[in-house]
């Protein structure tokens, strides 16, 4: 080989690998833009789910309060109206009266369930300890399930935020494991661990694993996991689903708290 | 016609770059566009005189290490100012106890070519570190980049094959292929540098 073509070999060998690391570069870095652009398109997109379920979470308890009103204290009220007017029509009889009244007291009780639904007093007045209590008496009430609440330390009185969203997360949580997981049995705790609240509920239903959790809430529907997903966030909480044996299902929340 | 081509390339980044005028590359350019006119110039009187070379060696050098300063230096700016000392010790010393300031000092502009294809090869690696969300042509730094890149990768084995041409039979035929591709590679620079400057400058 001459020298001329050594010159020519060496300096187009030269070329080609600097225009390699050019072409390297201009390639990775569109495999890169690509890639953010996937990442945005994928926030956005659950972004927009999120804000799907949080409005439809609302359209559907707007539903349940009107369907409350309309199916079940609207006609309390019918009624009461009617042995009012028969009532008018008969002076002397007082059983009509007394009917009406008991029809009464039944549908402010009504109303106050709605209302506890809708803000729970004993948050607001009492702290999270006291309406984790409540909440599982009256699950215990309802005799479908057997509940109950064990506490280690008192909670003190946390934000206004916390203490809301915890109490939500937990209701979510317990209708879920009645409606869907079918438990016979199902236990509320809570605990205080270095400025972090742990509430923990097992059950023995049919209950789902972290891993089912997480595809969950990533697919369509599952708008209560999603909401509970989207309050968790907001107090920057976390929440664990752990299967313990076949029918043992524990999920567990664990809460940074600051006393206010 | 390629010498005359290659003489006037620099026109085109200092025209397409007139509004970049603090831009050092610019500067870069008028050095690189005044050094190839006198030596042009010279080459048309008969005259062998290297200085025009060599002194622009040492500009050049300065220009583009100031230039990848601030973005390759982040905050090693005592590697910056070591290199840019050993640079100038180094050229000095082997002009003046080698060839001498009238003959083209090859062997630091071999060694500056080098250091020029590693800061061109770090500046790469900084512009991909970064994650920018734009994409890389769009950015002035990496047409500098490349064109650093090209000319140094092209001029180095150039340079250290020079030695080579004189003891070769063909020497004439030889020479006349080295500045053939010199100023090729010369031209693509000037272009490369001109679409650098055309495109808005990054803070």
């Amino acid at each position: 080989m001459n020298t001329t073509s050594i010159v020519i070999l060496g300096v187009s060998a030269m070329l080609l690998m600097a225009m390699g690391v050019i072409v390297f570069v201009v390639l990775y870095q569109r495999r890169v833009i690509q890639t953010q652009i996937q990442i945005e398109q994928l926030n956005h997109s659950k972004q927009q789910e999120l804000l799907h379920a949080s409005i439809q979470s609302e359209e559907e308890e707007r539903m349940r309060i009107a369907s409350e009103l309309h199916d079940d204290v609207a006609p309390t009220l019918a009624s009461i109206r009617l042995y009012l007017s028969t009532a008018a029509g008969r002076p002397d009889d007082n059983s009509l009266i007394l009917q009406s009244k008991v029809l009464l007291d039944e549908s402010l009780q009504k109303i106050r369930n709605i209302a506890h639904k809708l803000q729970p007093s004993t948050l607001y007045y009492l702290g999270l300890q006291v309406s984790l209590q409540s909440l599982a008496d009256m699950i215990n009430n309802s005799e479908s399930v057997q509940a109950s609440y064990t506490i280690a330390q008192d909670i003190p009185r946390l934000e206004e935020q916390t203490e809301l969203s915890v109490y939500r997360v937990v209701q979510e949580l317990t209708n879920n494991i009645i409606k869907h997981a079918h438990a016979r049995s199902l236990t509320i705790s809570s605990a205080l661990q270095e400025q972090q609240l742990i509430v923990s509920i097992h059950h023995n239903g049919i209950g789902i694993t972290q891993q089912l959790y997480e595809e969950l809430i990533y697919k369509k529907g599952a708008i209560g996991l999603k909401n509970i997903m989207t309050r968790l966030k907001s107090i920057r909480a976390q929440i664990c689903f752990e299967q313990l044996e076949a029918n043992a299902f524990a999920i567990r929340l664990t809460v940074p708290f600051t006393l206010p | 016609m390629l010498v005359l081509l290659s003489t006037l390339a620099p026109f085109f980044p200092l025209i397409a770059g007139f509004r970049q005028r603090s831009s050092i590359i610019w500067w870069y350019c008028l050095f690189s566009l005044t050094t190839d006119l006198l030596t042009y110039y010279l080459r048309q009187q008969e005259i062998q005189l290297s200085l025009p070379g060599n002194i622009f060696a040492g500009i050049e050098f300065l220009c583009l290490l100031f230039f990848y300063k601030n973005k390759v230096f982040l905050r090693r700016n005592t590697l910056f100012y070591i290199i840019l000392a050993s640079g100038i010790l180094f050229f000095l010393t082997t002009t003046s106890l080698g060839p001498g300031w009238f003959t083209l000092n090859r062997m630091g502009i071999t060694m500056f070519l080098l250091l020029y294809i590693v800061l061109a090869l770090t500046g790469f690696y900084m512009l991909l570190r970064e994650q920018n969300s734009r994409s890389a042509e769009r950015s002035s730094f990496f047409w500098v980049n490349t064109a650093v890149l090209l000319f140094a990768s092209g001029a180095f084995f150039m340079f250290l094959y020079t030695a080579n041409i004189k003891s070769a039979a063909d020497k004439k035929a030889l020479s006349q292929l080295w500045f053939t591709l010199f100023q090729v590679i010369n031209i693509l620079k000037n272009i490369l540098l001109g679409i650098a400057l055309i495109q808005k400058q990054e803070r």
